[in-house]
């Protein structure tokens, strides 16, 4: 139901123009109000319009954004954003895909698909907002919780080894690599518009606070930094300093020059009834 | 058509401008319960006959199943 500008309004698009009349309802404090600003601007920035531009999420606090767009969208299941991206990247490559989700929808439930996202390399922007909790379920410890995180959700704390997404995606063969902080929304705004421009698979972790279940990630501010070396196109290296950085080094981490996955289309002559026919029981 | 794109929180005034005019709703959704529909009925006032076309995948709805539904309707 959301409510399109006319047509008129989107000769020069500008931001507000990708934001659809749905007010986000997340809680005071969010850091992802101010990423949905970010991938606004960032689509703006490109000159893209809504209506070439897909935003396709699974379950949580974060993925509720697509609807907070003008773009076309889809609020699918649970952990499934990739799949559902992947198919709709191939099927229609003039398209710009961007994937949005939380570390929970991404990492967990959704965590064999970003392996393959990353190791298929199609022509995607993943953008995962990590608050390092579950929130939109009452905080419960999420892949990337610290081990030693005390809750009365995970009393003393889970005990497990956190998951390391921007590792795990070089490895897997993620073709764009960077970190961002929802507190510079400019910048993220400038890591977003260049991983959409970068073909292949991009991954975009924004460090965005979940000021209710993790108060604490305020500190956030005082901890982030630009990166303080140069992008780099050697995922070795990359890895090695994301392995030894403390998780708030700023900035494009890797890009690479991986040609993206996009077999040829059909010739798409079947009917929409030939379709139905091979859905028969 | 009409395509929802969040649940929460409900929208009566959009809701109600986009089916302005509606003698027949059709509420299509893909399990067995009819969720959706009785989601609509309990937050939003629906113009005329409103109707649940539900059914659980996991075959997804074919265009020709909705417009059988429509037909029928329509002839009924």
């Amino acid at each position: 139901m959301n409510q399109p500008a006319p047509a008129a309004a989107f000769e020069a698009p500008a931001a507000k123009d990708f934001k659809s009349s749905y007010k986000p309802i997340w809680c005071p404090g969010c850091g992802d109000f101010s990423v949905l600003s970010s991938l606004t601007k960032a689509l703006a920035t490109l000159g893209l319009r809504p209506e070439n531009v897909a935003v396709i999420s699974g379950i949580g606090c974060s993925s509720r954004i697509p609807a907070y767009t003008t773009c076309y969208g889809f609020h699918g299941v649970h952990g499934r954003a990739l799949a559902t991206a992947a198919g709709l990247k191939l099927a229609r490559p003039d398209l710009t895909v961007v994937v949005t989700g939380g570390d929970g929808d991404g990492y967990s439930i959704g965590g064999n698909h970003f392996l393959h996202a990353c190791r298929r390399n199609v022509d995607l922007t993943y953008v995962v907002m990590d608050n390092h909790v579950y929130g939109m379920t009452k905080g419960q410890p999420s892949p990337t919780t610290e081990p030693d995180w005390d809750s009365k959700l995970s009393p003393g704390g889970t005990g497990v080894r956190t998951f390391h997404p921007l590792v795990i995606a070089l490895a897997a063969g993620a073709n764009f690599v960077a970190r961002a902080f929802s507190g510079d929304p400019n910048g993220t705004a400038d890591i977003i518009a260049q991983a959409i421009s970068t073909p292949g698979f991009s991954f975009v972790e924004v460090l965005s606070p979940c000021v209710t279940f993790r108060p604490e990630q305020r500190e956030w501010k005082n901890a982030v930094r630009p990166a303080p070396v140069a992008t780099t196109d050697d995922p070795a290296r990359a890895v090695r300093r994301i392995m030894t950085d403390d998780g708030f080094n700023i900035g494009i981490l890797y890009s690479g020059t991986r040609k993206p996955f996009q077999p040829p289309i059909g010739a798409g002559t079947a009917t929409p009834s030939d379709l139905e026919r091979e859905f028969a029981l | 058509m009409i395509s929802i794109r969040l649940l929460a929180p409900a929208r009566p005034a959009e809701f109600a401008s986009a089916l302005d005019g509606a003698r027949r709703v059709l509420v299509v959704e893909q399990n067995s319960g009819a969720q959706l529909y009785r989601y609509l009925r309990s937050q939003y006032d629906m113009p005329g006959d409103v109707k649940s076309f539900a059914r659980p995948g996991p075959l997804a709805i074919r265009p020709s199943e909705v417009c059988r539904a429509i037909t029928q309707w329509g002839n009924a």
